[in-house]
């Protein structure tokens, strides 16, 4: 069965168009973007607990909500009459609900409160291991300087779609952000260090103060039409360099592109400011290494550029 | 040898299921090339009764073959994978497992059997026949060496019902308060998205139109998705906004369409989408995320959405309702694509499938 010949209409102007009238919403403030987020966590709330996030803590504070049994059924009704019959049925099955709930409560309380100690427990140790290997990943103790990622501009220019939101993370002064604004891609960014996304934002830039692994957290899945990660890949300790693969590849739309642009390793030391080198947590991985967790995760296409200090890995999330 | 009889075998045959009345049609066009052709089934609901028999009564015959209607996992395809003659499968989709596994671990059980059922049959089915090219490049995945694609079979004269006259009343009074209603036709499931139906309700009714409603028709088939949904459209004050109609009749359900301003899907997963073609029928516009099946069912008959951005939903909705020219045209496109997919190119289009399907392999 052929497709339709000929649009009727010119679907990529009235969507571009579309597209303006969203971006001048936003940089008037009407929706923004915190209130997006606060659906999703609105929503998320009620995700069965634990299989939004790993956080332990949150799914222990979703258990303990779900520990509540409320026999105050809803008995509204927009049909006529059907509010008040449910009004009654509720009365008259009162002694008997809560008799039940009672006693479901008090076990899942009871599951909960043994779920809270072992957690504080288990967060003891970790705090103790944390203490073994101190981590200073505190955007305060690091220089707000942005490594030059202008070589790299074509290639995300070549790879990054016109369509859907695109986020660069952490996104510095804005200088790629500016490049894919001007190109027509509907990029932001966030970036944790406050005074280099206020220089961002006040060149007019979508750029949000945020931790990348939090503001990834809470975006909504598949919500990404692609994903461009620099400076935090290079900092952060094995483990949440993983957790960012993990995030990427939730947040992303299928067949969305991912780009990685890290420090080589070998010139860390100096295309890095000392007093950054010296206090971050990890260490940069090798182009190679990026792509080799990328492709263990939900990344196909996958392709490795190598430039001067730093190396550009570009990735597709799985369909 | 050559096939003198094409048998289906339907897990479920009932009355206004989509995936029912295309093998009813796949019968007729089977009987149409000069094929014997009956329908084995699990389960049928009493108004097919006559149409159908029991898989158990099958009973095999020289120059037969075999067609599974895949669309769901069943004890049928274990049945269906054993047999000696020669096999078809005409793929309608099985719901990919990790939209479930957070919601209904039970069900989503249940769908990866199901979609490993229709992978293990890769290695004895002769030709895979899917509804859209989405499916279809699910089959080759699956594995399968053969494969085509046929729209699915749907006969535009059952949407035609008088609309029920106490909804459509209703409708009356609630234009009196003024705001557009919003239309998405589906089962309550975490796949057809209804949650993110209700943030796109939330940026339009901020931005745009204050007293927008959003009409949800169609029943529930995760509990606890269902309760998530109420919940949250509870937490934004939503509960005069939003109607959750449940499982409608056909003519209270042409009631929603003609009362509807745009159709709206926000659906991650659909393996054709019925539903887009009755607001097409209806001459409802479409906004519609651009997922899995959905552009290649609609064509150029819906302002598609290349994300789940709410604010881009609205915006996108905002223009629908208020450029009276783009209304006409996504309708008059609806009407287009409607033709192209009405029963006599679809049934041709079969036949084909079914004639390469028989040549080839055979």
């Amino acid at each position: 069965m052929s497709e339709p010949a000929g649009a009727a209409f010119d679907h990529e102007l009235v969507m571009a168009e579309i597209r303006e009238e969203v971006a001048r919403r936003r940089a008037a403030g009407d929706f923004p973007p915190s209130l997006e987020r606060e659906l999703d966590l609105a929503f998320d709330r009620y995700v069965p607990a634990g299989s939004v996030s790993s956080d332990f803590r949150e799914a222990i504070r979703a258990a303990d909500r779900a520990a509540y049994i409320n026999v105050a059924v809803p008995t509204e009704s927009q049909k006529p009459g059907v509010g008040e019959v449910k009004r009654v049925l509720r009365k008259a099955m009162a002694w008997y609900l809560n008799y039940l709930a009672q006693q479901t409560t008090a076990f899942a309380t009871a599951s909960v409160r043994a779920m809270r100690s072992l957690g504080e427990r288990l967060e003891l140790a970790e705090g103790q291991l944390a203490d073994l290997t101190p981590a200073l990943d505190d955007a305060a103790d690091r220089p707000a300087v942005a490594p030059d990622l202008s070589p790299w501009n074509d290639l995300c220019l070549g790879l990054l779609p016109t369509r859907g939101r695109v986020l660069h993370a952490e996104c510095g002064e804005g200088d790629l952000l500016r490049v894919l604004v001007e190109a027509g891609v509907d990029a932001y960014g966030v970036e944790p260090r406050g005074p280099l996304v206020d220089r961002a934002a006040a060149g007019g830039l979508e750029a949000w103060p945020d931790d990348p692994l939090a503001h990834l957290g809470a975006v909504a899945d598949g919500y990404l039409a692609g994903l461009v990660l620099s400076g935090c890949v290079d900092r952060l300790a094995l483990p949440r360099q993983r957790r960012l693969i993990e995030l990427a590849a939730a947040k992303l739309a299928p067949g969305a592109p991912l780009v990685i642009i890290a420090t080589d390793p070998q010139s860390w030391s100096t295309a890095v400011p000392a007093l950054e080198s010296d206090l971050a947590p990890g260490r940069p991985l090798h182009g190679s290494t990026w792509a080799h967790l990328l492709g263990r995760s939900r990344f196909d296409d996958l392709n490795v550029s190598d430039g001067a200090d730093t190396a550009a890995v570009t990735a597709r999330r799985s369909g | 040898m050559r096939a003198t009889a094409v048998h289906q075998v339907v897990p479920s045959l009932v009355r206004w299921d989509a995936i029912g009345n295309h093998s009813l049609q796949v019968q007729s066009v089977l009987r149409d090339m000069g094929m014997e052709s009956d329908i084995y089934v699990n389960d049928v609901g009493p108004e097919y009764a006559s149409k159908a028999r029991p898989y158990d009564q099958y009973r095999p015959q020289p120059g037969a073959w075999l067609l599974y209607q895949a669309s769901t996992g069943s004890r049928l395809a274990s049945w269906f994978a054993q047999r000696p003659e020669p096999k078809l499968v005409n793929y309608h989709n099985v719901t990919p497992p990790q939209f479930f596994e957070r919601w209904e671990p039970r069900l989503a059980d249940e769908m990866a059997d199901g979609r490993r059922q229709i992978s293990k049959l890769a290695g004895s089915v002769r030709h895979g026949i899917a509804v859209s090219r989405y499916n279809e490049q699910e089959l080759v995945d699956f594995g399968y060496r053969s494969t085509s694609t046929s729209p699915l079979m749907v006969d535009m004269s059952s949407f035609e019902h008088e609309p029920d006259p106490a909804t459509s009343s209703w409708f009356d009074r609630l234009r009196q308060d003024g705001g557009a209603d919003l239309l998405f036709h589906g089962r309550i499931v975490p796949n057809k998205a209804q949650h993110d139906l209700v943030k796109v309700l939330v940026a339009y009714r901020r931005l745009f139109d204050p007293n927008a409603r959003l009409h949800l028709t169609g029943g529930a088939s995760s509990g606890s998705y269902h309760f998530a949904l109420r919940r949250f459209i509870g937490t934004q004050a939503l509960w005069d906004a939003v109607d959750m109609a449940g499982s409608v009749s056909g003519q209270e359900l042409t009631a929603y369409f003609r009362a509807a301003d745009v159709y709206v899907s926000m659906s991650e997963h659909e393996g054709f989408g019925a539903p887009l073609l009755e607001a097409m029928h209806n001459g409802v516009p479409i906004v519609a995320y651009a997922s899995s099946a959905v552009p290649e069912t609609v064509g150029d008959a819906a302002l598609l959405l290349p994300g789940k951005d709410p604010v881009l939903a609205a915006a996108a909705i905002h223009r629908v309702r208020t450029d009276p020219v783009l209304r006409e045209e996504l309708v008059a496109s609806g009407r287009r694509r409607l033709a192209q997919l009405g029963l006599s190119n679809t049934r041709r289009s079969m036949r084909e499938a079914l004639t390469r399907a028989l040549g080839e392999a055979g």
